[in-house]
This record gives structure tokens, C-alpha cells and sequence, in this order.
């Protein structure tokens, strides 16, 4: 994947597009990998309290009644 | 011989013979005569003024005019028009100062320093193609208001805000937000200002952001308040708060997604 940079000048009104260097590119999949790995935990999470909530017999709010 | 106190002018001993009373009085008389010769002469209106710092050095000189004062009310001030000619200035209303206009002072009615925005991105900059969006070339703004409309990257992609392009973490911020119905605060320094994450959906965006940005052209700390509001089932939202610690005038500002290139929406950016 490429990933850039795009500058507006509004005094010059002129557009670049300037490529991410190795280290910006770097970053940038580090934080998806992170943000994929978040996804699948929150999905994991979600799954479990359908889970638990099927097995319980409640509903969603039952059980924030319950919490609360 | 005796002689007068002042002038030194010759005068008859006391002894001195009555004969020589003739040459004496007409030795005086010269003397005097000689002292007072610089008042001779002069013309009508001149006035007699000193030449050197010798007794009795005088010339006949003609008197400059002076000024002639044009002010005729309470509160006028002179000043200098057309060169060297005096002219008034009557006073102001209450509440007005003094101003320049057209190369002469006056009095005017302050405009009270209201901020005036201006768009300065005419038409918005897309948010597409790119992972960060820079605006550059802003100068003379104090004031920036950047509007964030369905702003999207990538699932979960955080957004942030750079200044100058200062990468060092000089951001300070505080956060008071929600993410899929939790409250949740935080805050720190960074290497850019927090301005909120997308839903952890693709579809998910930023629909509303008002990020506001003063003190940005002077040399001290810059501040900011933003609040983002992203739409989709795991939505989140953020108000943030913070202050920049850079010195330089701001000149251009980014918008970083931190998942990859930015896939829609639009940024605008208001100077003032």
C-alpha cells in the first residue's frame, strides 16, 4: 500500500502529493495491525456477552437492571 | 583716568582741570557713541537682537512670525499638515481613538476587534488519496476554526492534528468522550493533538468536527478545543482540549489518519 501526504499551499493554491517515507509507512501499519487485533477483541468480547446473555436468559438491559 | 563701572568709559578724574572739561565730555561722548552703534539703523517692526556673546553686540533682525494657533475648542490637538502647516483636529466622541487615515491622524470609533472568519481553503480540501492532509501557506490568522464533514479512513483509524508539521510531542491535550456507550477520558502529551477515532467499521466516519485553534500567530503557547462526532453501531465521539508548546507562528496544519489514506469527506479551514 501507498500512502501520502497532501499539501495545499492556499497562498499558492498549489497541490502536491508526497509519498510516506519508510518510517510514516511503517507507522501507519503498525496502527492498523493494532486496530485490526482491537477489532477482533471487541468482536470476541461482543460474542461472548451474546453468549452469556443467551445462557442467562435475559436480555441486555435485564442485565445492566442487574449491574445497576 | 576714572572710568564708568559698566562700559568703562573714560571719565574726568576729580582733580581733573576745568580746562580739559571740553575733551573730556567729548572723550566720553565718542566712547558711548562707539558702544552704541549697533542700534543704529533697523527698519520698522524689526527687533533688536544679540549677535555674539560680546557686550554690546547687537543686530537689527526681523522677528519670525510663529505659529499661529489653530485649535478654538476644548480637547483640540495640532498637527502637522501639508508639510509644516498647522492644522486642528477637533476631538473625538467618547470612546473613539486616534488613528491614521490617509497619512493624517483622526479620531474613529474602534471596530472592537471581532473576529471575522474566513474560509481560506476555498471550496474545502477533499480528504481522499492521502493519509495526511496538509493546509499550508496561512499566515496572519490568530484564529483557526477547521470543519471536518464525514470525515473516513480506515476502520478504527485515529484522527489527529499537527502544527507546522512538528512531529516532537509538544501536544498536550485532555479527552472526555464515549466509545460504544463507555465514557472514557484520557489525556498526555503527544506527537500530535487527539482529535477522535472512527467506528470500527470501514462505513464508519467522522460526520461533524469543530476544531477551533487561537493564539496561532503570536510566539506563545497555541490552544485548542475540539469535538468530533463519528457516526456507526460502535460509534465515538470526543471533546479534547489542549494547548501546543511550539513557538513559531502557525503556517500550516495537518489532518493524519493513522490507518492509512483518508477514503472521503471534506476538511475545511476558517482563518481569523
Amino acid at each position: 500500500m501507498t500512502y501520502f501526504e497532501k499539501i495545499v499551499d492556499v497562498a499558492t493554491g498549489e497541490e502536491v502529493l508526497r509519498n510516506y517515507t519508510a518510517e510514516e509507512i511503517a507507522q501507519v501499519e503498525k496502527a492498523i495491525v493494532d486496530n485490526e487485533t482491537r477489532i477482533k477483541d471487541l468482536a470476541i468480547k461482543a460474542e461472548a456477552k451474546t453468549a452469556l446473555l443467551q445462557k442467562l436468559g435475559i436480555t441486555e438491559d435485564e442485565a445492566k437492571l442487574l449491574l445497576g | 583716568m576714572a572710568s564708568t563701572p559698566n562700559f568703562n568709559w573714560a571719565t574726568p578724574d576729580n582733580t581733573g582741570l576745568v580746562k580739559n572739561g571740553a575733551l573730556d565730555i567729548r572723550t566720553l561722548g565718542n566712547a558711548i557713541d562707539a558702544s552704541l552703534v549697533d542700534l543704529k539703523g533697523g527698519t520698522t517692526g524689526q527687533v533688536l537682537a544679540k549677535q555674539t556673546n560680546t557686550d554690546m553686540d547687537f543686530t537689527w533682525s526681523t522677528p519670525s512670525s510663529g505659529m499661529t494657533n489653530p485649535m478654538t475648542t476644548t480637547g483640540d490637538t495640532i498637527y502637522s499638515s501639508s508639510g509644516s502647516t498647522p492644522a486642528r483636529l477637533g476631538i473625538g466622541t467618547t470612546g473613539q481613538v486616534l488613528t491614521v487615515a490617509g497619512g493624517v491622524p483622526s479620531w474613529a470609533t474602534p471596530s472592537g476587534g471581532a473576529d471575522n472568519y474566513q474560509l481560506i481553503n476555498a471550496g474545502g480540501t477533499a480528504a481522499t488519496g492521502a493519509a495526511t492532509i496538509t493546509i499550508s501557506g496561512i499566515s496572519g490568522k490568530n484564529s483557526l476554526m477547521i470543519y471536518l464533514v464525514d470525515v473516513s479512513a480506515g476502520a478504527s483509524a485515529s484522527f489527529t492534528l499537527r502544527v507546522n508539521g512538528d512531529s516532537a510531542s509538544n501536544y498536550y491535550y485532555v479527552k472526555f468522550g464515549q466509545s460504544s456507550g463507555s465514557i472514557t477520558t484520557g489525556g498526555g502529551n503527544d506527537s500530535a493533538w487527539q482529535l477522535g477515532t472512527q467506528g470500527n467499521a470501514t462505513a464508519n466516519k467522522i460526520s461533524i468536527g469543530e476544531i477551533i485553534m487561537f493564539g496561532c500567530n503570536g510566539s506563545g503557547i497555541k490552544t485548542y478545543q475540539a469535538v468530533t462526532d463519528t457516526n456507526g453501531t460502535a460509534d465515538e465521539c470526543g471533546v479534547y482540549q489542549g494547548h501546543y508548546t511550539g513557538t513559531s507562528t502557525v503556517s500550516s496544519i495537518s489532518i493524519i489518519s493513522s490507518s492509512g489514506n483518508f477514503d472521503g469527506g471534506t476538511i475545511y479551514v476558517y482563518g481569523a
